[in-house]
């Protein structure tokens, strides 16, 4: 009920601004008048009276600023006036926005760039069924030893083969020479 | 104003106005009276604060409001209370009392 009954006027306080904003007016003006008829009859004179009641109220316009302030849907009213402003500020310094539209395009530009390379090239498994267990093999010559370098593209998750180093060392010759 | 302290007054001030409504439905300045009198004098709620607070429980739906004529025929915009709203007092009375006996219990001990 409380949810429903707050929804309800914040869209009565959005879309029927006028009447909510002269009943609010209405309301505030009669209580002043009150007051001011309250004073009179306790003796005071007419314009005396009046003075009185707007000191007391604190004026009419800040009253109905405070209530402005705690109604429902009053955040979208204030975002929507700080967007109008944002525009209206951009528009009016033009060197300032092009600085701003060219820098945050230029910096969005590169990071994606940069991230698709390194996305494509490091990150994103191989298009192959068990790819982690893809080995690559290639033979080094080193004076009196042939190592068999074999490992997976990727680090495995088994851990029993490491990236660099085969577990099988050859010594001597071998293939055809 | 620390931001317990207005806590403390906002509910305060609810629960005065939900109080002040029950026997009759009555416009801004008449709750004011009525909180006056019934307070003896101890609270005088500024509309600063009453119409806000008035809006906000109309929000809430424990209030409705209707416009009408005042006593010396002036148009004003009347308050009464609603289903919800007699419920909520009746919640925060009970919340009211125990943390008023609470504190008078605390401040009485040694």
């Amino acid at each position: 009920m409380g949810l429903g009954s707050r929804l309800k006027s914040g869209l009565l306080n959005l879309f029927r601004k006028r009447q909510v904003e002269s009943h609010l007016d209405e309301e505030v003006r009669s209580y002043a008048d009150m007051l001011t008829d309250e004073k009179i009859s306790a003796g005071m004179s007419g314009s005396e009276a009046r003075r009185s009641a707007l000191t007391e109220l604190g004026g009419i316009e800040q009253v109905k600023q405070a209530v402005r302030e705690h109604r429902a849907g009053t955040w979208i009213d204030l975002l929507w006036q700080d967007v109008r402003y944002g525009i209206r500020q951009l528009r009016r310094n033009r060197g300032f926005t092009l600085t701003a539209v060219v820098t945050l395009g230029l910096g969005i530009g590169a990071t994606t760039a940069i991230f698709s390379a390194v996305y494509s090239l490091l990150l994103r498994p191989l298009p192959y069924h068990d790819a982690n267990r893809l080995m690559s093999n290639a033979m080094m010559h080193q004076p009196g030893e042939l190592k068999l370098l074999r490992g997976p593209f990727q680090p495995s998750a088994e851990g029993d083969l490491t990236m660099h180093e085969s577990p099988w060392r050859m010594h001597g010759s071998m293939g055809p020479q | 104003m620390s931001p317990t302290q207005t806590n403390l007054l906002q509910g305060t001030l609810e629960l005065l106005i939900l109080k002040a409504l029950v026997p009759a439905e009555l416009h801004g300045l008449g709750i004011s009276r009525r909180i006056e009198q019934i307070t003896k004098g101890t609270f005088l709620v500024k509309p600063g604060s009453l119409f806000p607070a008035l809006h906000r429980m109309e929000e809430a739906g424990w209030l409705s409001s209707f416009w009408g004529e005042s006593e010396n025929n002036r148009r004003a915009k009347f308050y009464r209370l609603t289903k919800a709203g007699e419920r909520q007092l009746g919640s925060e009375t009970e919340h009211w009392t125990r943390i008023a006996l609470a504190m008078t219990n605390a401040l009485k001990s040694t």
